[in-house]
């Protein structure tokens, strides 16, 4: 049976082929203004990497914001569940997700088989988000994937009190004109957003093994940060973007939701 | 059924609008009354029309210039109406002093714009016989204070009279959510909003009227029904939730078995029981009914035991009672005492493995495709 | 200009701040000792009738002044987080989220006076705000602690005033008999009295000590006054408590004939209203130090206990009477809103000001409601220059420096003009 998974995020748009609940090929692009052709584009280039094409297809299973948007979908599934089923897979024995992604960030807590027990999302802001980071990578004019690295060189975080975007942009400006060194910035930054997930991630009653997910879980920075706090190490998977797609793909291949 | 369904959704559209040919119609005094727990029936004796002014979806224009923004978006939606001139129709406005954003900006209502008859009205926050004797001075007060506007006395009898009508009016809402609930698919959770909300406007009589119309028509149609997921509804303490929000709900598979919302069964869930005195009817109907977090059970607290039923024990009940399968908070922003007493109903409904998701509406900043992933996954997660 | 706008003046340390600190840390230090020695502990709020449970020989904390040390010391951001991770919205009373986060933490609470003892029971009066009947109630639910809420209506215009004095005596003649069977023991009027009387004289010397500031230039500010507040909420009732506002006026008394002043320069005199922003008081005092504005007096000073209410003695009421008039009459707040800007109308005339601060406490709304409306009848009608700041009771994250520095100086640089305006108009 040949399942694809499409995750259609905010800034990105994922692909997983699944053939009898084993990987085969993956694709990943920026999410553009017409998400249903890039979906296609995308599941195509999957397909073709695979030697398949659309017509092997059993079922597509869409999830993500971008998941109404695909007419070509068999079933819809929240990125929530098909996060959680995804994690599952590599990480049996795993009780908690972090999921911090471009506009916001989730914490799951799971029962047995991937089964969604509880969940959060934050839904105020950007901050503590991806987004959060690209704002403050931009303002420091620095590269959004040198932020983990340059903050691991900090000698001290400094401590960023805003806890909006905007503000922290501010604050950001003003400490830059202090002559902080970016590093202690950055790293100030980090424990910034880490607090906040830490706030929503408390409030699941953690227990067992995390697993961290989303783009931002390849901010070594982020990570440190995190881990400080929840007194635990983080597990990451090494592609975290793709196992939304897979946990989709795998719902569908267990028949959908019943697990 | 539709057709009468109409009826209701016509005086929504441009509420004031319909208030004002009303009242030129009837010769009558309109006062309008801030959410919530204000005994309606004294107005009502009075010969004149209680409405609950709700805020609107309208831009917040002229508000800011004396409501800071951590005011709740209720209120400072019906000051932006009051500054903006949309309520000249009122003859007078009654506030309840129930929550620290009315309690501390209502005396702006009538510096900003007196009106004729301004009146506050403090609910007692104890739930006992010292609160209850407050609260029955305190509606006398009111009654009084009315009488004095009016040039008339307000008769007891008056005021029995008024219970009566706004029973009749409870239960019919009552039979209306009972169909809703035996018969899904028929009625939408909006509908339910539309008929308390146009019964907060309209004449007591005259919504009861239409209302015995709408039940005929529900009984005789037929519903269909589909497999739902049966979720309680809470929230919202002072306004109506989003058409958009409740159509969601809906819309992703569940069936709302029951709610509390103010603007749904918490206006009619029971009768005001008629005593010898009917002020004395009008502060139990208030102290009996709902555990409402903003009131204070002291022998709850003092003796620690917990013997009387707090806010959590009802929604829990509600759920038992309606065999749902999740709770489903709807949060307003800048709620205090919901806000305050959140924590403590998350921790009784997680000692009871009840699901509960927390949705903020209302906000700017929270899509509703946000909204959609988090129903769909709570929901996936009750199917699961 | 004149020349005595350039006059650098005298100014210097208050010695009564060391006798400050250790009543302070007495207190504290007498509450663990308490708790060790079995004696009653009892928490309550700022407004409560203090010495109907004193009487009964309960020690009394109060969890608002705790939140304030802990803003004071910058360790309120760190309970505050606590209670987010517990549910508590950013948005709701920092008092709350900082005593709230501090009980939650447990061991690993950061209270620079090693937390309150637990309490035996926890009296609450919703007098100030309907927030702090959630905080106690959850704060007894934590703790499992019984709770007294005394419900003190609030003084709406055609309230009936004898009936909410009925409702309020009826309520604390109840906490009385609670109190006699927990206690095992009576009630000891005459103790009250004598109590009742000790506080009054305390409140009075304190408002002495206020009014003091009418002096030109003012021998202390506002930050001054905020902290000497304690021993007049706390510690009231006790000899030291009116030993300490004796010797402080008789210190600031010398400080006004030797011309010593609050800040090296008065340039222009202003109000503050609003609460104090406990972590900012240095950041604040520095800057306005600076630019030659000083706070001279604020509603917040005279906010608690007998500072409400007409002499007693004179009114011939009972403590029974008094108290229930603390209870109700919080004044400022419990009562028809347009009172704020009459009393800070008269302030600004009684003061002889320049202009006025609004503090903003973003998270509390008993104190900051009414700002918008007062700045604009203040601005409108009196032509008075205000400015206003924004921060919170005790998270410090509520607080940015930058743009509140940049505040005050466009604050000056209003009042600057003002004055020259006037200086034109009166040649």
């Amino acid at each position: 049976m040949i399942i694809a998974g499409i995750d259609i995020g905010s800034l990105t748009t994922k692909v997983a082929i699944l053939k009898n609940g084993t990987m085969v090929s993956h694709a990943i692009e920026r999410t553009g203004v017409n998400t249903n052709q890039i979906a296609r584009r995308l599941l195509d280039e999957a397909l073709g990497n695979s030697g398949l094409s659309f017509g092997d297809i059993d079922k597509v299973i869409a999830t993500g914001y971008g998941r109404i948007s695909i007419p070509f979908a068999h079933k819809q599934i929240t990125e929530i569940t098909c996060n959680a089923k995804g994690v599952n897979h590599f990480y049996p024995k795993a009780k908690m997700i972090i999921d911090i992604g471009g506009q916001d960030t989730k914490v799951i807590k799971m029962g047995d088989k991937g089964r969604v027990e509880n969940f959060l999302m934050n839904d105020k802001c950007a901050a503590g988000t991806g987004r959060f980071l690209e704002v403050a990578a931009q303002t420091l004019e620095v590269k959004l994937n040198d932020l983990g690295k340059l903050s691991l060189k900090a000698n001290k975080a400094v401590e960023i009190s805003s806890t909006c975007t905007v503000f922290a942009q501010t604050e950001i400006v003003s400490l830059v004109a202090k002559q902080i060194p970016r590093e202690n910035i950055i790293a100030g930054l980090h424990e910034a957003i880490a607090r906040r997930v830490f706030s929503l991630f408390s409030c699941l009653n953690p227990e067992g093994e995390v697993v961290m997910t989303g783009g931002v879980a390849k901010n070594a920075g982020v990570v440190k940060a995190l881990e400080n706090l929840i007194k635990r190490p983080l597990l990451i998977p090494k592609n975290p973007q793709i196992l939304t797609a897979i946990g989709a793909a795998l719902l569908g291949h267990d028949g959908i939701i019943n697990f | 059924m539709k057709q009468v369904l109409e009826k209701f959704a016509k005086v929504l559209e441009e509420p004031y609008k319909w208030l004002s040919s009303w009242k030129l119609a009837n010769r009558k005094k309109v006062i309008g009354c801030l959410p919530m727990y204000i005994p309606e029936e004294i107005i009502h004796a009075a010969g004149m029309l209680p409405v609950t002014l709700l805020g609107n979806k309208e831009p917040v224009t002229l508000a800011d210039k004396h409501l800071l923004t951590f005011i709740c978006e209720e209120l400072r939606s019906s000051y932006d109406m009051l500054m903006k001139g949309k309520f000249e129709f009122l003859d007078g406005v009654v506030i309840p002093l129930i929550c620290d954003q009315i309690r501390f900006t209502s005396d702006f209502w009538d510096m900003d714009h007196p009106f004729p008859f301004f009146h506050q009205i403090w609910l007692s926050f104890r739930v006992d016989d010292m609160g209850k004797k407050f609260l029955i001075s305190e509606f006398k007060r009111f009654k009084s204070h009315l009488e004095e506007f009016e040039g008339a006395s307000i008769p007891l009898e008056a005021i029995e009279k008024s219970i009566n009508i706004y029973n009749e009016n409870r239960s019919l809402l009552r039979k209306v959510y009972d169909l809703k609930r035996t018969k899904p698919g028929l009625l939408s959770a909006d509908d339910i909003v539309k008929l308390v909300t146009s019964s907060m406007l309209m004449p007591k009589e005259e919504h009861s009227k239409l209302l015995v119309e709408f039940l005929s028509e529900v009984e005789k149609a037929t519903a269909y029904t589909k497999d739902k997921i049966g979720v309680i509804l809470i929230g919202h303490p002072c306004s109506p939730p989003e058409k958009k929000i409740l159509d969601l709900i809906e819309e992703l598979g569940a069936i709302i078995l029951n709610d509390d919302l103010f603007t749904g069964y918490r206006y009619f869930n029971t009768d005001t029981k008629l005593m010898d005195d009917p002020i004395e009817s009008l502060a139990n109907h208030f102290l009996d009914n709902i555990p409402c977090p903003i009131k204070h059970y002291p022998g709850h607290f003092l003796n620690v035991d917990r013997t009387t039923p707090d806010y959590p024990d009802f929604v829990i009940n509600m759920f038992n009672k309606r065999g749902a399968k999740g709770v489903i908070n709807l949060g307003v922003m800048y709620c205090d005492p919901y806000d305050f007493e959140y924590p403590y109903l998350r921790e009784r409904l997680e000692k009871e493995k009840i699901p509960l998701l927390n949705i903020r509406t209302g906000l700017e900043s929270t899509s509703l495709e946000t909204i959609r992933t988090r129903l769909g996954a709570f929901l996936e997660m009750l199917q699961a | 200009m004149g020349d005595k706008e350039n006059k650098k003046q005298k100014t210097g340390r208050l010695e009564s701040q060391d006798r400050l600190g250790k009543i302070i840390t007495d207190f504290y230090q007498g509450a663990h000792e308490a708790k060790r020695n079995g004696r009653p502990i009892a928490w309550i709020s700022t407004a409560t009738p203090l010495e109907l449970l004193a009487t009964m020989d309960y020690y009394c904390l109060f969890p608002e002044a705790h939140s304030a040390t802990c803003g004071g010391r910058k360790v309120a951001s760190y309970h505050c987080e606590v209670s987010a991770r517990n549910g508590f919205e950013e948005h709701l009373c920092t008092y709350v989220r900082n005593d709230l986060g501090c009980i939650l933490s447990g061991k690993d609470h950061q209270s620079p006076v090693g937390g309150l003892p637990h309490p035996d029971l926890i009296v609450t009066a919703n007098n100030s705000c309907n927030t702090i009947q959630k905080w106690w109630e959850n704060t007894s639910r934590y703790l499992k602690v019984p709770m007294v809420l005394i419900d003190t209506p609030f003084l709406a215009r055609g309230m009936n005033r004898k009936e909410v004095f009925k409702y309020v005596e009826c309520q604390l003649l109840d906490l009385v008999s609670y109190m006699e069977e927990k206690r095992g023991k009576k009630f000891d009027w005459d103790l009250l009295d004598e109590l009742v009387k000790k506080s009054e004289k305390t409140c009075r010397l304190y408002e002495k000590f206020i009014s003091l500031n009418r002096a030109i230039p003012a021998p202390v500010s506002v930050f001054d006054q905020w902290a000497h507040n304690f021993p007049n909420l706390a510690t009231r009732f006790m000899d030291k408590a009116r030993n300490h506002f004796e010797l402080l006026i008789s210190e600031i008394e010398q400080r006004i004939a030797s011309g010593i002043s609050a800040f090296p320069e008065e340039k222009y005199r202003v109000y503050f209203d609003g609460a104090c922003p406990w972590y900012g008081l240095r950041s604040l005092s520095k800057k306005m130090s600076e630019l030659g504005i000083v706070p001279v007096t604020s509603y917040y000073s005279e906010l608690f206990t007998f500072s409400v209410i007409p002499d007693s003695v004179a009114h011939g009421d009972k403590p029974l009477t008094t108290m229930v008039k603390i209870a109700d009459n919080l004044s400022i707040v419990n009562g028809w809103q347009g009172f704020r800007v009459k009393m800070a109308r008269e302030k600004i005339e009684e003061f002889s000001l320049d202009g006025a601060i609004m503090g903003i406490a973003l998270s509390c709304k008993p104190l900051s409601s009414h700002m918008p409306y007062e700045q604009d009848i203040l601005a409108k009608e009196w032509g008075v220059p205000v400015v206003r700041i924004e921060g919170d009771l005790c998270d410090h994250k509520f607080y940015s420096e930058e743009e509140t520095y940049m505040r005050l100086e466009a604050f000056a640089e209003m009042l600057e003009s003002r004055k020259k305006q006037q200086e034109v108009s009166h040649v």
